[in-house]
C-alpha cells in the first residue's frame, strides 16, 4: 500500500504542476497574442479549452485517489459524512460556475468580439470543472476497501 | 495521528472550497461589473486590488493546508526520498516563479501601457497574488515532514 501511495503521490504532483503550468503558460501566451493576433482561430482555442478541461479531469483524478489511498479506514457513518461533503461542494462549485459560464457565454455572445464558435470548448472546460477530486475520493474510497463496519471503534485500530 | 489526518483532511477542503470559490467569484464580479458598476473607477481599482491580496492570502493558506496533509498522509521516508521530494519542490518552485514571474509582467506592462485609472493600485495586489502563486504546497509540505518526524535514516 505504501509503495502504491508513493506512486500516486508522484502523479499528482505531476498533474498538479502541468495544470498550473498549463494554466500560466496559456494565460501568457493569450496575454502577447491578443496584441499580435487579434482573433485566435476558434478551432484552436476550442482545442485549448479541451486540453485544459482534460487536464484539469486528470489532476482531480489522480488528487483524489491519492487521497483516497492516504485516508484512514473510515466507517459507513464517516463515509456517508464525505459522501454529503463531496455532493454539496460539486452543487456550490456547479452553482457558481454554472453562474460564470453564463456570463461567459453571454459577453461572448453580446460583444461579437470573439467568435461563437469558441463556445463548445467554454462549455467543456466549465463542466469539467464541476467534476471535482472529491467525487473522485469518494468513487476510490470503497473500491480500495477504505470503507469498514458501522462501529467506529472497530476501525479506529 | 489518524485524528490529527482527518482534522488536516477537514482544513484542507475548507481552504480548497474557498479558494476555488473565490476564484470563480472574483471572476463573476469581473463579468458582472461589464454591465454594473457601483462604484467609481478609481475605487474598484482599490477594490479589486484588496481583492487580489484577499485571494492571494486564500492561496496561501490553502497550500499550507495542503502541504501539512500531504505531510501527514505521507509514509515514512528516507533521507535520500526527502532529499528527492525537496529537489522536487524547488524545481517546480523555479517554474512556477518563472511562468508567474512571466505572467505578472505581461500583465502589469498591459495595465500600465492600458494607462488604466488608479493602475498602481491594481498592480499592488496583482504582485501579491502573482508572488503568493510561487508559495506552493510542495514546500510546506517539506517544511513539515522533518518537523513531524517522516523522514528515517537509511
Amino acid at each position: 500500500m505504501n509503495e502504491q501511495l508513493e506512486k500516486a503521490r508522484k502523479w499528482k504532483k505531476i498533474a498538479n504542476v502541468v495544470w498550473y503550468a498549463c494554466v500560466g503558460l496559456i494565460l501568457l501566451v493569450a496575454g502577447i497574442w491578443e496584441r499580435w493576433v487579434p482573433e485566435v482561430p476558434p478551432v484552436v482555442a476550442n482545442l485549448i479549452f479541451v486540453f485544459l478541461g482534460l487536464v484539469f479531469l486528470m489532476v482531480a483524478f489522480v488528487e483524489g485517489r491519492h487521497d483516497a489511498l492516504a485516508s484512514v479506514l473510515i466507517s459507513q457513518e464517516q463515509y456517508s459524512e464525505r459522501k454529503t461533503v463531496a455532493v454539496r461542494m460539486t452543487m456550490f462549485f456547479g452553482g457558481l460556475l454554472g453562474l460564470l459560464g453564463c456570463g461567459t457565454v453571454i459577453a461572448v455572445l453580446k460583444d461579437g468580439e470573439v467568435s461563437a464558435w469558441v463556445l463548445p470548448g467554454i462549455i467543456f472546460l466549465f463542466v469539467a470543472f464541476c467534476i471535482n477530486r472529491e467525487l473522485f475520493e469518494i468513487f476510490f474510497l470503497k473500491r480500495l476497501g477504505k470503507v469498514g463496519t458501522n462501529n467506529p471503534n472497530q476501525v479506529e485500530g | 495521528m489518524k485524528t490529527e489526518l482527518e482534522k488536516a483532511k477537514m482544513w484542507k477542503v475548507v481552504f480548497q472550497a474557498a479558494w476555488i470559490g473565490g476564484l470563480i467569484l472574483f471572476m463573476i464580479s469581473g463579468l458582472a461589473y461589464a454591465w454594473w458598476s457601483p462604484l467609481p473607477p478609481s475605487t474598484m481599482t482599490m477594490v479589486t486590488s484588496a481583492m487580489y491580496f484577499l485571494l492571494g492570502v486564500i492561496f496561501l493558506v490553502q497550500s499550507f493546508f495542503e502541504g501539512r496533509y500531504d505531510a501527514l498522509a505521507s509514509s515514512p521516508v528516507s533521507v535520500e526520498k526527502y532529499s528527492a521530494r525537496k529537489t522536487f519542490a524547488v524545481r517546480s518552485t523555479i517554474l512556477f516563479g518563472l511562468i508567474f514571474a512571466l505572467l505578472g509582467s505581461v500583465t502589469i506592462w498591459a495595465i500600465l501601457q492600458s494607462g488604466a485609472i488608479g493602475g498602481t493600485w491594481l498592480i499592488a495586489g496583482m504582485i501579491f497574488f502573482f508572488s503568493a502563486f510561487v508559495g506552493n504546497s510542495y514546500l510546506w509540505e517539506i517544511f513539515f515532514l522533518k518537523r513531524l518526524g517522516k523522514v528515517e535514516t537509511t
